[in-house]
């Protein structure tokens, strides 16, 4: 078992294959070797720890993505965003709750999860206009009208779409 | 902490705008300075501006940077119709079958196959010809040269009428029996003709491991549909075929789609299941216009060919689920006309697992197709490939090479060249095309999807047809002895 204490002091206790799921956490255990000292997560909250645990859990066992096929991934391949039911369901969470659990599976490094919570996302703003996009995530418009007329022009925006 | 959008790292917000569509990508990039700048990057306006010309990436591994540049030079290069060299090939008058695919062009006599292979401004290999010697009588056959396959069809006529049929499945390099494919023997089937007819329409279409053939037999129209690679047929599709069946055209893998001229004429939709032995389903059925009295005489559905796997040495290859259908409609009244539509069209259909539903052509026509009062001058195929479709218009005494894109390319603006070539140009059509009622329709019919003209003059020869593929237009002509192809080539 592993202890891991979160930003807001709470410990949480978990099996070593379910934890390690975390790069980060297992290159930490292999650094400090066999030891029962907590591992401080200062980044992650309670709350969302609770979640990526959720996660991990119900895919351990499941063979990591190895760092190689992650660098020779071509970027304009990559362009799936089916997310199995599991998942789909696992993240129908809060707008907020999302970004946090993104920014924990990115700071734990958490390949899998991550490709989850950004997948979301690209489907959240799929089919949307700018303006829907704005007002979903609360994104303050901060482009000039000259300045918007001109990347609409430069792009052959059409209205319609 | 309240965390937004915009809170998150930016390779995590690139990742994301990765993730999308051509539209969306913009989208984004319009909502706000910070996702502007991600937009910037070289990888992201090369997903983006491939997205919109409806191509993919052919996995050539080169920096997005060269891809961009390449990509942006050849939407422009066929937006003017700018090809770069223009070269003749000779070859055989006599032809019992042709095909275009890839660069090659085939034909047979009806016992080789001979294939050429077509100039292009990046070949790094010198091939002219390939001659293969089937040791049969070829009555028809495709080619694949991504996946260096031939398949082709030998008939023998069985005693009482029966005739056998077997199809072949070669590699185009070798002559020899395709690796892929399982089975020892051809595929083979019977056919049947009490008045002693031999039918003249056959077509084959290769999609990934799926081999449809169209024929009829004194039972009326036939389609066969067999995964190759396993060697098994999937079904002998024909007494459940509906009534006045045109033609088939392949959607992707597991759907086709067939024309009839029952009613006012119809685009049937079917999904099978490629790895068994299987019932087509019949997914939806889409109207045509009604019309007030004439009937549909001749329905011809052509498509670009589905292309799973990029021709080697190939930068990009078109997007199988945005290739153009194209039908070519004659009316009893007279009217011609070209109705083009996308292949997620119908494919968005398969989706909806509603098995056998009715589409008017008020629910579904005006939106996604676009239907030219238009005379379809090409006797031979091949005039489609992705979006584009390639036609021959002819002016007092000259003629044009006229190139549809359907594509929504970001290089596609509307301008000209002046004083270059006179009439050349790229002209978009957003504004609806109106067909109005009367003779034929008893509504207006009128279509919306938007797409892009170029036409430049071609001096000297008339092609009687044209053909299309990724890198080359080639018109076609008879001179003296030979077939002249005129290959130009981007």
């Amino acid at each position: 078992m592993v202890l891991l204490v979160t930003s807001d002091n709470e410990q949480f206790n978990a099996d070593k294959d379910v934890v390690e799921r975390s790069v980060l956490i297992k290159n930490m255990l292999e650094d400090v070797g066999e030891s029962d000292q907590p591992i401080p997560l200062p980044n992650v909250s309670s709350s969302v720890l609770k979640k990526v645990l959720e996660y991990c859990e119900h895919h351990r066992g499941e063979p990591l993505p190895s760092a190689d096929a992650d660098q020779s991934q071509d970027e304009t391949r990559k362009r799936t965003t089916d997310i199995s039911e599991w998942d789909q369901k696992f993240i129908t969470v809060d707008q907020e709750m999302l970004f946090e659990i993104i920014l924990a599976a990115n700071y734990l490094d958490i390949k899998s999860l991550l490709d989850v919570g950004c997948k979301t996302v690209a489907n959240m703003i799929k089919g949307k206009t700018p303006e829907e996009i704005r007002k979903l995530f609360n994104i303050v418009n901060d482009f000039t009208p000259e300045e918007e007329a001109q990347i609409k022009k430069e792009n052959e925006w059409a209205e319609d779409r | 902490m309240a965390q937004s959008l915009t809170s998150i790292p930016e390779d995590l917000l690139f990742d994301i705008m990765c993730r999308l569509d051509g539209p969306s990508i913009l989208s984004m990039a319009m909502s706000c300075r910070a996702l502007y700048q991600i937009f910037q990057s070289d990888t992201i306006k090369y997903i983006y501006e491939l997205d919109m010309s409806s191509m993919q990436d052919a996995g050539s591994g080169k920096p997005a940077a060269e891809l961009l540049d390449a990509l942006r030079d050849r939407e422009k290069a066929w937006a003017d119709l700018n090809w770069s060299s223009v070269e003749i090939v000779k070859a055989d008058p006599h032809s019992m079958a042709y095909d275009h695919v890839a660069g090659a062009f085939a034909q047979t006599d009806g016992r080789n196959i001979s294939v050429h292979w077509l100039p292009s401004i990046s070949k790094t290999e010198n091939r002219t010809t390939t001659r293969l010697d089937t040791g049969f009588w070829v009555r028809d056959f495709m080619l694949d040269v991504g996946e260096d396959l031939v398949v082709f069809l030998h008939k023998e006529r069985l005693p009482g009428g029966t005739f056998h049929g077997r199809l072949y499945c070669r590699t185009i390099s070798t002559n020899e029996p395709h690796s892929a494919c399982l089975s020892a023997g051809p595929l083979s089937f019977q056919f049947y003709l009490d008045g002693g007819i031999i039918p003249l329409t056959e077509e084959l279409e290769v999609v990934e491991d799926v081999l449809f053939l169209t024929t009829s037999d004194n039972r009326g129209p036939r389609i066969l549909i067999w995964n190759w690679k396993m060697g098994f047929l999937i079904h002998d599709f024909r007494d459940q075929l509906p009534p006045l069946i045109h033609e088939l055209d392949v959607v992707q893998r597991d759907v086709f789609i067939v024309a009839s001229r029952a009613d006012s004429g119809k685009i049937l939709i079917y999904q099978i299941t490629p790895t068994m032995v299987c019932i087509p389903v019949l997914i939806a059925t889409l109207s045509l216009p009604g019309t007030n009295g004439p009937y549909i005489r001749h329905f011809q559905a052509e498509s670009g060919r589905y292309q799973h796997r990029p021709t080697p040495g190939a930068l990009f290859l078109p997007s199988p689920t945005s290739r153009m259908h194209v039908f070519a409609i004659g009316y009893s009244s007279g009217l011609e006309g070209l109705l083009f539509v996308r292949s997620s069209t119908f494919s968005r259909y398969v989706h909806c697992r509603n098995e056998g539903l009715e589409v008017a052509w008020s629910e579904w026509g005006e939106q996604e197709s676009r239907f030219l009062e238009k005379r379809l001058r090409q006797g031979w195929r091949r005039y489609a490939h992705g979006n584009r479709i390639v036609c021959i218009q002819k002016y007092l005494d000259s003629t044009w090479i006229e190139v549809l894109n359907f594509s929504s390319s970001t290089s596609l603006t509307s301008r000209s060249a002046p004083g270059l070539h006179a009439r050349q140009g790229c002209f978009r059509h957003d504004n609806p095309t109106i067909i109005e009622k009367g003779d034929t329709f008893e509504e207006d019919v009128v279509t919306r999807l938007p797409y892009h003209v170029a036409s430049r003059k071609v001096s000297g020869k008339t092609p009687f047809s044209c053909m299309i593929d990724e890198d080359r237009i080639v018109g076609l002509e008879f001179v003296y002895d030979a077939l002249e192809l005129t290959v130009y080539s981007f």
